[in-house]
């Protein structure tokens, strides 16, 4: 060992790589993913949705992207949900649909989406039997 | 002898029941196959612009000319999209037998060489075909009012088949986030489908597929597709794809697949609902 300067170096420098590599991984964290809704360029909003159907539908969905926020078969005339969503400046849809027993004439549903109590997005959709709509949502004012 | 006319009467009535009543000469894919839901068996529909031909270019040939003179009503698109409707009108002997299908609801407006034109691709949105199917029901009741109850069922069993398509539409763009919602197509037919579910075009070519594009504004396209972080380039039926496919070298882009842009295809768009879907399916799951 004596007689091979080179060796030792060379030893002392595997020891660094094996001890040194771990430090270096604390110090420099890979990239972790952002959450799924974490969108370039979007702020996240706790939000409330509310419904409420001028007569009872038979069946009920709320979704986004394609996610069940609410889907109900109990003729209630109220809904209301917590939601949380990263918004993006082109906005974020609510997709909604119904079905009302046969025979039920058109009727109306309201569709209110609040921040901290305030209206960000409200609007009246009409059902002749059924309904299937889209409500947007924009990013709330500062 | 009285019983047996009665009977030879009753007879014949059935006979001309059963068969078509009407002859309608149609100027679009679209329109004929409104025509065909609402008239059913009632009325003989001849398709003047069959599947993959571009209304854009097209021209009535004198074997067209002498179809639609002997028709009892010509169903048109509308909104300019036959360039040579006046002329047509002036050798079908009037204006009168002309049903305008796109006359029914306002025009998009899109500028074209400095000048603002109509757009005529209407069909895009399924609001319009309904109420298109509306004017379509009223003109074969007007002309053939012995079939009005015939024509009434069929108009609202398409009409009902139209809403669940509805449906289905939105349900299925309300999976495909906003910001993803930026269509670029060979020539800018999808207007009213974009106003209808929120989506941004970009436009290779202008409103007519005579248009073309000058490198300038392939420039510009390809800095905007870059810049918007557009995943996917359409190219359409009738339309060469060679420029989309240049613009996805250039961008990195994919391309998305093929769009019915003017009209029905003749295997997976034979029908106005089966274009629909297929268009739209092809757009959210190249844009997702
Ligand atoms: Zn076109």
């Amino acid at each position: 060992m004596e007689g091979r300067p080179w060796l030792r170096i060379w030893l002392i420098l595997l020891g660094f790589t094996f001890l040194g590599l771990p430090v270096w991984r604390v110090t420099h964290p890979a990239a972790v993913a952002p959450p799924k809704d974490l969108r370039e360029g979007t702020i996240t909003f706790p939000l409330r949705v509310e419904v409420t159907f001028a007569s009872p539908p038979t069946s009920f969905d709320l979704e986004y992207l394609g996610a069940t926020l609410i889907s109900s078969h109990a003729p209630n005339r109220d809904f209301a949900i917590d939601w949380k969503v990263a918004i993006s400046k082109e906005g974020v849809d609510l997709f909604l649909s119904a079905e009302w027993p046969p025979g039920t004439p058109t009727t109306a549903v309201r569709v209110k989406v609040t921040r901290d109590g305030s209206a960000i997005a409200e609007q009246t959709f009409w059902g002749d039997g059924s309904l299937a709509e889209t409500l947007t949502v924009w990013e709330p004012k500062p | 002898m009285k019983y047996l006319a009665a009977i030879l009467a009753l007879s014949v009535t059935s006979l001309v029941g059963a068969r078509a009543e009407l002859t309608v000469a149609s100027l679009s894919t679209i329109t004929t196959d409104i025509a065909k839901n609402v008239g059913g068996d009632r009325v003989k529909i001849i398709p003047i612009i069959g599947p993959g031909v571009d209304p854009h270019e097209f021209q009535p040939s004198p074997a067209d000319i002498k179809k639609i003179v002997k028709a009892d009503l010509v169903l048109i698109t509308g909104k300019h999209l036959e360039g040579y409707l006046t002329k047509l009108e002036e050798s079908a002997g009037g204006a009168g037998k002309f049903v305008d299908t796109g006359a029914a609801f306002p025009s998009l407006k899109l500028e074209e060489d400095g000048k603002m034109v109509e757009d005529p691709h209407w069909w895009h949105s399924i609001d319009n075909v309904k109420k298109a199917t509306a004017v379509v029901e009223k003109s074969f009741i007007d002309a053939d009012p012995a079939n009005k109850a015939t024509y009434e069922k069929n108009a609202a069993a398409y009409l009902a088949e139209l809403k669940s398509l509805e449906t289905w539409a939105k349900k299925e763009v309300s999976t495909l986030p906003r910001e993803k919602r930026k269509l670029v197509t060979s020539h800018d037919a999808f207007q009213y489908f974009a106003r209808d579910f929120g989506f941004k075009i970009y436009a290779i070519e202008g409103v007519s597929t005579e248009d073309e594009p000058s490198s300038k504004k392939i420039t510009d396209l390809i800095n905007t597709i870059k810049s918007e972080g557009v995943k996917a380039v359409f190219f359409e039926s009738i339309e060469n794809p060679k420029v989309v496919t240049e613009i996805t070298k250039e961008t990195g882009a994919k391309v998305g697949g093929e769009l019915y842009a003017d009209g029905l295809g003749d295997k997976t768009a034979a029908t106005y609902p089966e274009m629909v879907k297929y268009n739209i399916t092809t757009i959210v799951d190249s844009l997702k």
